[in-house]
Order: C-alpha cells, then structure tokens, then sequence
C-alpha cells in the first residue's frame, strides 16, 4: 500500500515538474521535450491500479486506468491561432456480485486519500443492494472470462516524437500550412492535432495486466476562394508526427481548391463514381456499427426479425449472410491490431472495455462474409468470439490509380470527400449526405471541368457490389468536422482506416447541394 | 440490472494540472483555508434510494461556498497575468443536477474551471473539474505557456488583442426560484413525477386497436454557482437555475412493424425553462395525456400511402420548425461561422459575408428570431460566460439580419471590416460554455415570435389547402447550412385544408437559401413547441450544449419530396 502511494506521489510531483518545465522552456522546432509525456506510463497505471485493487474488498471484474489527452491548435491564416489541451483520466472498476447488480464506477480523481474515500463511500452505500438481489441461479463473478496477459504490443503505437509534438510543435506545424499561402489569392484555416493515450487494465488477483500506449496526429487544412466559391480540403493522418508533412498538405488543399474554381451545375442522376481514399474511409466508418451481429441489416436475409433489445441478452444469434458473397470479389475488410500501418491496442478499451482479447478479424473476404463484431458481453452469452465494430479498418486495394481510373471513365465524377453522411434506413445500409468541396466531371477519360456539390443518397453496401476499379490503399485522415447526432462519440481521435480510392458505377448524386 | 455507484460523472475531458502551487503569488494557504473539502470536490454521481423523506440536498455536499469560488478565480487571472497573459478570463462553476425518472433518480455533481489566456494575439485555453487553487494556478501557466508557444512560431499577420470594449462589471445576480428543488424530498420528487406520469397509465390502458407507451427520457432540475473574473477586472458570481424534461408518448400498431411507421409526440413534462420546483407542482399547466393520445389515434386511423417525389408546400408544425431554425438558421448566424474562421472544422455560413449581409433582408418578412435572455426562459443569466450584460437581442427582425450571435472577438473582427460610420454593434451576450468548455457563440435560449391574431394549427392547414403538414422530426443540414433534409416524425398529405392520408417513405429536401424566405404563414402562441437543440461547439473534442428553441408552426412552400427508399 505504501509504495502504491509513494508512486502515485511521484507521479504527481512528476507531472508537477513537467508543468513547470514545459512553461519555463520553450517551442521551437526541433528541440524536443524530453519530458512531453502527457499520459501514465506503464507503472504508474500500475501504481494506481494497484491501490484500487488494494482498497476494494469485495470481488470484482477488474480496474482500468484509461487516460487519454490531445493538443489542439487552429488557425485562420493572417489571424491569431488558438490552442485547446484536454486531459481525460479513466479510473474504473466494475463488479458483479452474484448476477444481479453491477457496480461500476468512473472517476478522474488520482488522491490516493480521495480516491479511497470514494471506493469506500460506494461499498458502504451499494452493499446492502448487492446482497438482497444476489441469486444463485444466475452465473458469478468468477465465471467471467478473465483477459490473457499480454506480451508487449507487436507493432509501436507510441512515438515519442508525437509526444514531444504535443507540447512543442503545433505552432510550428501552422507556420508550415500556411506558408504555401503567402503570396497567393487562397484564403487558408487550418488545424493541428495530436493525442496521446494509455490503457491499462489490472485483474482482481493482481496477477493480469493489459497495457497499451499509443499516439497519434492528424493535420487538417482548408483553402478557400474569397467569395467563397471554391475551396479545397487535405489532411494527413498518422501515428508518428515525423511522417507528418503539413507543407504538402497544404500544397495539396490549394491545389484541389484551384481545380474547384468557377464550377458549374451538374446535373443529378446516377454516375460512374471515382472515391478518393478519403470518401471510401469516410464510407467505411458509417458502415462499422453495421458488422454487429446485434444489427439488423444489409448482413441478414431480408424479413429477419428485429433485433432483442439492448438490455436483452443474445442468448441466439439472428440468422445472417455469413458463407455468402455480399460485397465485389476484390475487397477484403479486415481489422488487424498488429497492422504496421493501420494497428491499434489489441484488446477492447474506451468506454465498456475491460481488456477483453480483440483478435485480428477478416470481416470480408474476396467478398464473402466471414465474421460479424460481437460485443464483449454479447460473446459472454452467445459464446462467439468478442470482436470490436470495425473501426479500424484496412480495406484491400488494387493496382489502378486515380489517374487511371479517369483515363477509363467514358462519364464519371470524381468525389473528393463527403459530409453529413447518415443512416436513414439501417436494414439496406442506405445513407444520405454530401460531398464537399466541390467534385470534377469526367469526360472521355479526362478531367472536364469542376462541377457544383450533391446531396447522395445512396447504400455502400450495393455500391460496393458495383465496383470497376481498385486503387492503393493509404491511411486516411477525416479531419474535424463535428460528429453527427447519430454518432456523438465518433469524433477524433478514432483507430486508424486504410482505404483505397475506388471506381463504381451507378452512384446515386439524388440532388444539387449549394454547399461548398 | 445495472446501477452506477458514487464515482464521477463520466464526462473526463478536461485537463486537471498537478503543479505546485504559488504561495508566493496566492499569498494565502490553499486547501481547508477555502473551505473545500478534498474528498467532496470533483464530478460525482450518487445514486439516491427510491424512497426518501430526507431532501436532495441532505444527500451530498453543500454547495461550494460563492466566496472560495471567486476567490479561486482571482487568484486564476491572477497567475495568469504573473505568467505573461496580456488578458485572460476565467469561469468557475459549482452544478448540482437531480435526474428524475421511471426508474430511482440520482444526483450528479459537477465542478469545473475554464481559463482563456491571450500572450502576443495566441489564444489558450485550459480547462478542469478539479477547482482547487494549485490546479487552477498550473492550468493558468500552462495555458499561457501554450499561447506563448503559439505565438512565437504560427505567423500571424495581426497581433493584436481584438476585443469589442465592455465595463468591468462587479455584481451577483440570483435566478428567480420560489421553491429550490434539492431542498424538496425524494418522496416529494417521486410524488409529482408519479401523478404526471401516471396520468397517461388510464388513457394509454384503455386504448382498443393499438398499444400505446409513454417514452419517458426523464426530468432534469439543476442549480448551479458561477463566478466568472476577468483580467480587466470584472467579477461576477451568478446563482443559476432550471429544469427541462424529455418525454413523448408512442404508439404501436401492426403497420408500425410493416412500415416502419412511426407515432410519436412530444409531450414533455415540463418545458426547458428557469425556475424551481414550483415549475412542478402547477399541476394544471401539464398537457391532457387524453387529449395527446386521442390526436395520436385520429392520426393513426388516416390511410396510408406513398408520395411520388415532387415539390409541396408544407406546414412544420412547432417542433420540426423549431427543429429547422435551431439547425439550419442558428449556426448561419454564428459569427465566427460566417468569418470563416470554422471553415476546418464546424463549417461555414450561407450569410457570408457578415459586412454585407448586416442589415439585410435575407428571409421571410414574417421571420422574427430572438435571443431570450430572462427568466423564465432556459438558461437565464444576467451576464453570458465573457461577462456581458446580457439582452433580449433580435437576431432575425421582419426577415432582416439584425445580429449576428458573437463574441467579444469575431465581434472586433467585424467592426475593422465596416465602413467608418457605421451604426455601433452592441456585443450581444450570447456566449455560452458548459462546465470547463471553451465559451462559444450558443445562446440557450431562442425563439421565433408566433402570430399574434389567432392561427391555430387547423387554420393553417386550411391555408395550405392542398400539401403536406408535419409532426415532430429532426432536421440534417449540410456543414454549411445551405441545404438539407427534414424528416418528419409522422407526415400528412393535405387536401382542402384536411389531413386525407399519411405519407410514408418520404422526406423534404431544401434549400436554406431558397426555403426559408418562402415562410407565408406563422401559427399563433397554441402552434408553439419548444425542442432542445444540441449544437456541437467547441470542436476538438466536441461539445454538445443544451440549447431550447421554440417555434411556431409555418407554411413553407416548395419543399422538395423525396423518397426514403433506396433502388437497388
């Protein structure tokens, strides 16, 4: 017990240290911060973990120490930037005692004096409840599968170059995306963003532990016309800042805005459509809820009973297309965790995760259903394997460019990007939403002239049964639009997602979008 | 069965600083000095028992005490501009919220600080749930070393502290509350709740062809101590107070599983607003469960049918009208929008740019959209959260823009792109930030005026004559709020100004542009329905505030049909 406290202490005379020092020196390029570390290390998660685990007298399923902390900085080139630090600190346990009660807390406070108030405010005050509702015919806390140990992460997710970032490089990295602005007509608003995040989990024995630590980056930038006519948008996205480029980016975004000049009305219909990587991420990300075997969907035969409700346990399994071609035979979609350039923690964490194994899983395969995510309770009752929504991603390319693409395309429009994209009917997948920032007609294998944005209304997965061309896959960045009322958590940072642009044929651009 | 247990409220997303405190610089101890008890401090949510005569109250800690907060937020600006801020702000909040509902209530405390800092024209801010002076001490610091930081290596053209001039205001203001709801019982909570709610069990039982459900999102009172201090010496200490409920009655029925049809209304218990507990106990301002259910099943007996895809005009009724000025209309109106300085992020404005749109007609002359700022509209304040006087403001008057919702800042910005002689702007006291936020241009509460000579819902059917009119819904819009979809929650087509059958598999696409000025009919003060709207602000990570619009119904012309069903 006493050296949990005298570690928690370090750790907050360490933070307290780096507070000074981060104030005392300062922010030029290329002088890192040895001391940038935002977030807990290893044995300091331990540390507090431990304390927990020490102070809670009754069984339970195991303490998180979740922490997570960004650095933001925006800025509309010619005026001043501004910058925003956030600092999230998880400490949670949960316990079942018999079955009926699960007791969960959440809490940032790090006093170990506090904190232990706290733990014994909540024995004191939940107890009673626990015990009156405890039946014997229901399973017990011991019968919750316990998460392996794991060995250290098979692929770096921690950059300590982005760590130092965080505290000492966004200004700079603004001063790069707008450089290329100087002297030209663009008007330019760009964002800079970096995170930091650990994970740890401690089993009830003391003797499990699950570890993780990542970083990540993603730099944002819009060029505007001054009447607002036509605009331009870039963003990179990686875990380490050093393969960060915020000049190319920039470069990228007034050279989109450029061909996007004076554009004209297009008229709505059905079209070849050539995705960026970006747009086919973005297609991606709304469609990861719907591999849940809880979802009712494009995945199932059609007439299939709804779902049970949420707090319903899914003792059977609804009947789905698993064994069937649902998708073209080129895509693949898969979640690996050890993916050197799309990997993540490999176990279930953020809000509900309780260090539960997230193995590689291969949604898709030549465009067979292979697998449906399953929540980690849901795998508890059903007895299928817990595998997270793909949020994480890598969709499977092929040899064809961009520029191929339109060199074969007799009629076709290009998408840089989408926005707004929603579900409105979760049984076809169909969504509705925008493009953005403009979109370019082709014609007769060639880029014709800039075209006026549309309202889509249209099913990735029928789209993706119409597919003509593959391109390489790349890591894409989605850049900071505000989540949407279906999704209000799925804002940045979010695991990485690998896409290829793509070709397909009958794209539904339903209606004309006077947006920009 | 899953309960949560004292702990905090799992809204972390804010930085909490460790470093030493300045003694030197507070010149007084820190700790039990102020009055804080360390083991109190910090988000909790307590679950309470479902059966109490002890009041709320009783349950938990005092509230912090006014003077410790302003106290702390002097010290904050203090450390700030010791630290180099050429001007710095902060807020600190104490917030207490009861969350009644079917199921046992709980109690969530929040407590929460948020700095601004300015150092050679950067902006910094940093924000934490833990108010104690070395945390606020090291955020003030460490924000000031971010905005030197930024300041020293991102090019700026202007340096400049850009601020519309305010006086430095000292006062206390206290919402006006007859009966504080966490000085009422568990019992006596659970009493009114249970009469309101149970009201609805008779009518709902006795109904013959369908099911029917009372969807009960729960009640929320809050109270809530504000200080907020400023570098130019403003200090202001504001008790605040409110209450606002979600709830809506459904109905099922064998079409409802064939279509997807749905039968909803809102009927909330009770309407966002200021006040206490006596908001609650005027039993005879609740809405007839009979009444909702009956107009619930007259909709549901209408025969359904598919429109083909077209142009209408429409009536909106209350809440879907609501719903279009608080999506589509408000963000245009964000100043820091329409200067383009959201371009990266939230997106932009259709009444750009706002030198040229000032003052110009760009809606419907039957358009008058305000700010409300007194009691007992939701979220009531004397000062807004940059400690400016707040107002009654008119956004929308007569069609015209008349402001603009800004800040001190985009404020300034707008002023150096008028010409010389142009009439005064008056900062117009919007700005808003939840506990430990980033303040942003987010009034809490808006309104549309209503007709003033009598114009039911049924008489603006009969206006319409021939078209569609809606039910409840939600509203999408593109990022720049030029265009988007309304989907109602039930939809009507109308002939001969009578509802003749129901619309499913459609929505109404439009053009914000194009729609809005075509509003030509505005129901009376019976058509009004107050949604809450949740704008996301901040960004980065996103916030969503609670926002309360209220809307009559409009007839609206050349809404676009289109169909919700996908071709293969």
């Amino acid at each position: 017990m006493e050296s949990a406290h005298t570690r928690v202490a370090d750790f907050l005379s360490r933070r307290a240290d780096a507070a000074d020092a981060t104030q005392n020196s300062r922010v030029h390029d290329g002088r890192p911060d040895q001391d940038a570390r935002r977030v807990m290390t290893r044995a300091e998660a331990h540390a507090l973990a431990e304390f927990v685990r020490e102070v809670t007298t009754f069984p339970f399923m195991g303490v998180i120490v979740d922490h997570t902390a960004t650095a933001v900085a925006t800025q509309r080139f010619g005026h001043p930037p501004k910058g925003t630090d956030v600092d999230a600190l998880r400490i949670g346990w949960n316990a079942y005692l018999g079955s009926a009660v699960m007791v969960d807390i959440n809490t940032n406070v790090r006093d170990p004096t506090i904190l232990r108030r706290i733990i014994q405010r909540a024995m004191a005050t939940q107890m009673p409840r626990i015990v009156d509702n405890d039946d014997d015919d229901k399973p017990d806390a011991t019968d919750i599968p316990k998460p392996a140990v794991y060995l250290p992460l098979p692929v770096p997710l921690w950059h300590p170059r982005s760590a130092v970032a965080m505290a000492a490089e966004r200004g700079s990295a603004l001063a790069q995306l707008s450089g290329p602005f100087h002297g030209t007509a663009w008007r330019g608003t760009g964002t800079v963003a970096v995170a930091a995040r650990s994970f740890y989990f401690l089993s009830p024995e003391g003797n499990t532990t699950v570890f993780g630590e990542s970083t990540d980056c993603e730099v944002s930038i819009t060029a505007r016309s001054v009447d607002g006519s036509a605009a331009g948008w870039s963003g990179q996205a990686r875990r380490d800042w050093d393969q960060i480029k915020p000049t190319d980016a920039a470069r990228a975004a007034i050279a989109r805005a450029e061909q996007q000049q004076n554009p004209s009305r297009f008229e709505p219909g059905r079209y070849t459509a050539i995705l960026s990587a970006t747009a086919v991420g973005q297609l991606l990300r709304a469609m990861a809820r719907m591999f849940n075997v809880r979802w009712i969907g494009p995945f199932n035969p059609p007439q299939s009973a709804p779902p049970p409700e949420l707090e319903t346990a899914l003792t059977v399994v609804p009947a789905d297309r698993r064994g069937q071609r649902v998708f073209d035979p080129r895509i693949t979609l898969s979640s690996d965790p050890t993916d050197p350039e799309g990997g993540d923690f490999p176990f279930f964490y953020g809000d509900g995760g309780m260090g539960t194994p997230n193995p590689k899983s291969t949604w898709i395969e030549n465009g067979v259903l292979k697998l449906r995510s399953v929540d980690a309770g849901d795998a508890l009752q059903s007895g299928m394997i817990a595998r997270k929504d793909p949020f994480l991603m890598r969709m499977s390319g092929g040899p064809t460019s961009v520029e191929e693409m339109i060199a074969s395309c007799e009629r076709g429009i290009y998408v840089h990007r989408f926005a707004n994209l929603e579900v409105i009917d979760g049984r076809s997948g169909a969504m509705s939403g925008f493009t953005r920032d403009g979109c370019l007609l082709i014609m007769n294998g060639k880029v014709s002239r800039p075209i006026k944005d549309f309202r889509i209304f249209e099913s990735p997965f029928l789209s993706m049964n119409r597919v003509l061309a593959l391109g390489k896959p790349e890591r894409v960045a989605f850049g900071f639009t505000p989540p949407n009322a279906q999704n209000p958590e799925l804002q940045w940072p979010l695991p990485p997602i690998i896409a290829p642009p793509m070709m397909v044929t009958d794209f539904n651009f339903a209606a004309l979008s006077d947006a920009v | 069965m899953y309960e949560r247990i004292p702990g905090t409220s799992p809204n972390l997303t804010r930085r909490r600083f460790f470093g030493q405190s300045s003694l030197a610089l507070a010149g007084m101890a820190l700790g039990p000095k102020f009055g804080i008890r360390e083991d109190d401090v910090g988000p909790q949510r307590i679950a309470l028992p479902a059966r109490s005569s002890r009041a709320l109250a009783t349950f938990i800690r005092s509230g912090l005490d006014p003077e410790v907060l302003r106290t702390l937020a002097t010290t904050a600006i203090e450390a700030a501009v010791h630290a180099g801020a050429e001007w710095a702000d902060v807020r600190i909040s104490d917030q207490r919220m009861y969350m009644s509902g079917p199921a046992s209530g709980s109690l969530l405390l929040n407590c929460g600080f948020g700095i601004r800092v300015r150092v050679r024209g950067a902006e910094a801010f940093a924000g934490g749930t833990d108010p104690k002076p070395d945390v606020l001490i090291a955020a003030a610091k460490s924000a000031v070393a971010t905005a030197r930081g930024l300041a020293s290596t991102a090019s700026t053209a202007d340096t400049q502290l850009l601020l519309v001039s305010v006086p430095a205001v000292k006062g206390e203001w206290h919402a006006p509350i007859d009966i504080d709801p966490f000085s009422v019982s568990v019992d006596d909570h659970a009493f009114i709740y249970k009469a309101v709610s149970g009201a609805y069990d008779g009518p709902l039982t006795r109904l013959s062809h369908f099911e029917g459900s009372l969807i009960d999102g729960g009640w929320f009172w809050s109270s809530e101590t504000r200080v907020f201090a400023s570098s130019e010496g403003s200090l202001l200490t504001q008790f605040l107070g409110g209450v606002d409920s979600r709830q809506s009655v459904s109905l099922m029925g064998q079409w409802r599983a064939q279509h997807g049809e749905q039968f909803e209304l809102s009927v909330p218990f009770v309407k966002p607003c200021t006040g206490g507990f006596e908001v609650a106990v005027r039993l005879e301002r609740y809405a007839s469960p009979q009444a909702t259910i009956d107009e619930l099943v007259r909709y549901a007996s209408f025969p359904s049918r598919i429109m083909e895809v077209g142009r209408q005009n429409v009536v909106l009724d209350g809440a879907l009208h609501a719903g279009l000025i608080g999506t589509a209309l408000l963000p245009a109106l964000s100043l820091n929008r329409a200067l383009g300085n959201d371009v990266d992020l939230a997106g932009t404005s259709l009444l750009s740019p706002p030198e040229t749109v000032l003052h110009q007609r760009a809606f419907s002359p039957m358009m008058n959209v305000n700010v409300d700022a007194a009691a007992p509209h939701f979220g009531a304040a004397a000062w807004d959260d940059e400690g400016v006087a707040r107002t009654a403001v008119s956004l929308i008057a007569g069609g015209t823009v008349a402001n603009y919702l800004s800040s001190r800042s985009t404020l300034a910005s707008l002023e150096s792109a008028l010409p010389a002689g142009h009439a005064p702007l008056v900062v117009p006291g919007v700005m808003h930030s939840e506990i430990s936020s980033v303040p942003a241009e987010v009034p809490q509460a808006i309104s549309m005026a209503p007709s003033a000579a009598p114009c039911s819902l049924t008489a603006l059917a009969k206006q319409l004559g021939t078209g569609l009119l809606t039910r409840g819904g939600r509203v999408s819009v593109d990022p720049d709020g030029r265009g988007g979809y309304l989907s109602p929650t039930m939809l009507f087509e109308v002939r001969h100004g009578e509802i003749v059958a129901r619309i499913r598999g459609a929505r109404l696409m439009f053009s914000t542009k194009r729609f809005l000025p075509t509003l030509s009919a505005v129901g009376d003060v019976s058509t009004c329905e107050t949604v809450l709207n949740y704008p996301s602000v901040a960004g980065v990570p996103w916030e969503f505030v609670k926002q309360a619009v209220t809307a009559p119904a409009g007839l609206y012309h050349n809404a676009d049909v289109v169909s919700t069903f996908l071709e293969s």
